[in-house]
Parts: C-alpha cells; structure tokens; sequence
C-alpha cells in the first residue's frame, strides 16, 4: 500500500504469525508492514470486521498487534530484527 | 520516587522542547518525557534523521531542526520512549519507560502535549484504506513512504491542502481532492482577511500551495457532503454528492481530514477545567496569560493550549518556561517582562492568521447516517446513540453504560467529540451543558507486569 520515496532501507527479518519475513528496520512498524502489503491487522472484536492503521499518531488504537508477547500499537513501536508479531485475528 | 524535580515538561514538539530550554537556560532543573524516540512532535517528526529531499517536505519542516539542535544543546534531562500514564493535582507523575515505570513529583509541571485529528464519521470509515492526512504525513516523515496507488484526499483544512501539496511533489498520484469546506466559509472568513495581512507569510504560504495543487490539474471537488466508503474487508470506493449530484470514484486509499483539536487527555485528567472555543469547535484548557491552568502548577502551551501551529507553540512554550523560572524564584518579575514583551509582540503576529484560518475552515456539525459507526473500538452506531438518547440517557458517560461507546482501547479518544455533538444536536443543549467522557488513567497502555516493575 505504501512504497518508500528515496532509496531502499536495510532489511531485517522478523517473523509475523509465525512466518519469517522482511521489514525495513528503524521505522514505525505499522509504516513497515503497509510496505509490505499487509493491510489487515486485526479482526474487530465486536464483529470481526478487519481494520488497519488510522491515525498512526497513536490515537485510534486500530494498529494494535502483538508484539514479543504485549498488545501494543504498531504504529508506535520501531522494526527490530527478530520481533515475534501475532495479529489478533480472532473476531467475534 | 523522586521529589526533587523542579519542572517536568510532557511532550517534545515545538512547545515542549521550548518551554523545557527557556527553563532550563535560567537554571530551573528540568526533566522532558516524551514518548517518541526522537525530539521534535508530530510536526517536526524525525527532523534529525530525515533523508527526504527538502523539496518535498517544505521549508517550514526543515525549520523544525533549528529548534531540535538547540533543545539538544539544553542543560536539561530528556526522557524519550517515555510514556506519562498519570498526572495528578499534586503534580505526582507516573512514567512508563522501556519495561518498568516511575514515579516524581514536580514543583511544576508543563503540558505539551499538542493536539489530535477531529473525527468526524461518516460511513465506512473503519474500512481499512481509509486513514487520516495526519497519518499520510507521518508515514512520510517517519518512514519516507507514499502511498503506492492512487489516493483520494477528502476534507477540509489547511493540512489537507499541505498534504496534497507534499504528495505532488513526491510524485504521488491523487485521483481527486473532495473538499467538505462549506462554500459560505469562504465568504465568511473575508473579513478577518484584513487582520490577517500582519501574518502574511501563512496566506502566501496558503495561496502558492493552492495555485500548486490547481495548475497540476487534479479534480477538486467543491462543497462535498453525504460521503461513504464502500468495500468488503477493505476500501475499493467512495460515494459523495457535490453540485446536488451525486459522484463515485473507485479508489483503495482515502486520506481524511477535517482539523485538528487539542489533545486533552493528560490535562483533563488532571484536573485541569475545560472551555468550549467556539470559533475553533473544540474543548481547550482554561489558561492565564502565560499557560497556567485552573491547576496550580500545571501549565498547557502549543496547541494543547489552543490551535495555533508550530511557530505560536514555540512561543507560547518561551513564556510557559519563563513563568515557571520566575515563580521557582530563578528570575525577577523585571527580567521576566522584558523577556516576555518581544515574545508576546511575536505571538500576537503569528496569531493573527488564526481568525481567518478558523473561520475559513469551521467545521459545521451534522449528524451522520444511522449506520456510520461511532465509536470504532466498540463498533457502536449513530442509531444505537440515537435509541439511548431518545429513552433519555443523560450524557455520554451514562451513554458507556448503556452501549460501551468510548470504552475501548483508545478510551473514547476517537468519538468523544462526535458522541458529544451528537447529544447537543438531539437534545438541542449547548455543546458545554452536554457533559463528557471522564478521563481516567492510565492514560496511555500499561501492563501489570510493568506497573510490578516499578522503581522505588
């Protein structure tokens, strides 16, 4: 969804759901997975609907994944190598 | 705990990082929190490592390292990756960092904790695809990355406009630009344009980028109401009505604005009273004339105090920082007015651009459809809202009990504004009779494992 303007950044792996994948490191995670085309990010828990970052300020909370074990708000969180991401894809 | 600290400052944007250095300089001990890795806010995100062309961002963005370097320069303790979670009337403050959190307690405390996008819902607008201005700017900036298809920019405000202009230059393509600006507005803002030539770098500004944006030639639609969002598990179109016609355009990325609105959480929850400003349509902590809220010791600067963009911040900071030093006895009432005169004569010139802005760009409150969900966390609907109010809910925090509106992860951040409105418009009450969300802490996400790990 999102592609970067300038020049490639150095790559970093991680694993998402359990799947090793690459992710531009040092940036906002919630940045790094749109690259990525990754647009689902959680289910709402409500009606299961899918929902992706909003506000990417840390406001709307619509980027929360788990992130080495914590719910925490991707959109906050910079790209390391070796993070362990889990969406919450559980709706309902 | 620590009980020593003199000032603690919260947020490190323009105002923040001001008040924190004007401080410090007169030899006030001084700690900033700020939860970003990096100094600079949202306005001036990434200022220090950023690797984009200048062009793009504008001169106004490349200002913001200036401001950054000098704050670096301060004899003064930054705390970045630091959340404050609390904040109460004996100036006690929580603070989350890394794994563990502590706790101080300051002789003052100043806010800066700057301001919000306004939601303004309208159906669809969860669907992933569907994302504010605000976040279109900060991937930009943070990240160095646009969007890669086509975008639609809809709304109302000078940062739309900004938006677009950025995106131009970036070389991104925007298949249109639904402006919501109620056409009167314009018309109505004409007589604050005289007061607003003493600040008339900002309608230079203003003027160049919308000659910009319509010499590109990118469908600008005027008066925009009645828009949806469509799609299954994401956005794959907008309706919208323009010209009493109505349109569609097929688009997977829509970026909305419609203003921004002071970020009040911390303040609230403090203590800090509230008002109503009218000509900006948002709720702003009461203040004196150099930022001290109703709370004694508690001061709110930049746009927390009020809109005013980050030039204004700045200076609002300088004399936060300088009241703070006067009041700990680190300067005379002397030394302090004649710092403040030329701080205020600078202010007053930035400020006069604000009548014409805010009256350009008012929002005019409308109730959305039915279906528009409210509150996004809790997926609760206008109709379910309407239902509470019509058997005679009394405000919006009875409305929690009877629907989970506001009760989410973000804590009523994203509806608490349209729940408001909502009750004004059906109960036909003044919006500061209507009442609001409490705000509670803590105020940002905490665990259990780290408020365990606190240090003594």
């Amino acid at each position: 969804m999102f592609q970067s303007i300038d020049r490639q950044k150095s790559l970093v792996e991680v694993r998402l759901d359990g799947e090793l994948i690459s992710l531009a490191a040092g940036i906002p995670l919630a940045a790094a997975l749109l690259e990525q085309e990754i647009t689902l990010f959680r289910l709402s828990p409500v009606s299961g609907s899918a929902r992706a970052p909003y506000c990417m300020i840390g406001n709307c909370y619509e980027c929360m994944i788990e992130i080495d074990g914590i719910r925490q708000r991707s959109c906050r969180v910079t790209v390391r190598e070796g993070m362990d991401l889990r969406r919450c894809l559980e709706g309902g | 705990m620590r009980d020593n600290i003199q000032l603690a400052v919260i947020g490190a944007g323009p105002a923040g990082m001001t008040a924190a250095r004007v401080a410090a300089r007169h030899g006030v001990d001084v700690m900033l929190f700020d939860d970003h890795p990096d100094p600079g806010g949202q306005i001036y995100r990434n200022v220090e490592r950023q690797t984009l062309d200048s062009a793009i961002l504008g001169n106004d963005y490349a200002k913001g390292l200036l401001l950054v370097r000098a704050f670096r320069q301060g004899k003064l303790q930054y705390y970045p990756e630091s959340s404050v979670w609390y904040l109460d009337k004996s100036l006690q403050l929580g603070v989350l960092h890394q794994k563990s959190t502590q706790q101080f307690r300051a002789q003052r405390v100043i806010l800066a904790t700057g301001a919000q996008e306004r939601s303004v819902p309208f159906p669809g607008w969860q669907l992933p695809g569907v994302m504010t201005a605000g976040a279109g700017q900060t991937i930009l900036k943070s990240a160095g990355m646009m969007p890669a298809k086509p975008v639609v920019l809809a709304g109302s405000g000078p940062l739309l406009l900004l938006l677009a202009w950025q995106y131009l230059q970036a070389g991104v393509r925007i298949d249109a630009i639904l402006e919501t600006t109620p056409r009167e507005n314009f018309r109505r803002a004409l007589r604050y344009l005289p007061a607003a030539i003493a600040a008339s770098d900002y309608l230079i500004k203003g003027w160049r980028m919308i000659r910009a944006i319509k010499r590109s030639g990118i469908p600008w639609y005027k008066s925009v109401t009645e828009m949806r969002a469509v799609g299954d598990d994401e956005l794959n179109r907008i309706h919208f009505t323009c010209g009493g016609q109505s349109h569609h355009l097929d688009c997977s990325v829509l970026m909305v604005h419609q203003g921004v609105i002071p970020e009040i959480q911390i303040a609230q929850s403090a203590g800090c009273q509230l008002q109503w400003d009218d000509a900006q349509q948002c709720w702003h902590p009461e203040r004196d004339s150099w930022g001290e809220s109703s709370q004694s010791g508690i001061f709110t600067v930049g746009d927390l105090g009020s809109i005013v963009g980050a030039n204004a911040a700045a200076l609002s900071g300088q004399l936060a920082g300088l009241q703070v030093a006067f009041q700990l006895g680190a300067l005379n009432q002397k030394q302090r007015d004649k710092q403040a005169k030329s701080i205020r004569r600078q202010l007053d010139r930035h400020l006069a651009i604000r009548p014409f802005l805010d009256s350009c760009y008012r929002m005019s409150p409308q109730i959305p459809p039915d279906e528009t969900i409210l509150c996004r966390c809790e997926e609760v609907s206008v109709a379910q809202l309407k239902r509470v109010i019509e058997s005679g809910c009394t405000g919006p925090n009875q409305a929690k009990a009877f629907t989970r509106c506001g009760m989410g992860p973000c804590q009523g951040r994203s509806c608490a504004a349209s729940v408001e409105q909502l009750f004004a418009s059906l109960l036909s009450k003044p919006l500061n009779e209507v009442g609001r969300f409490n705000a509670r802490p803590p105020i940002k996400p905490i665990t259990l494992g780290q408020l365990a790990n606190s240090e003594e």
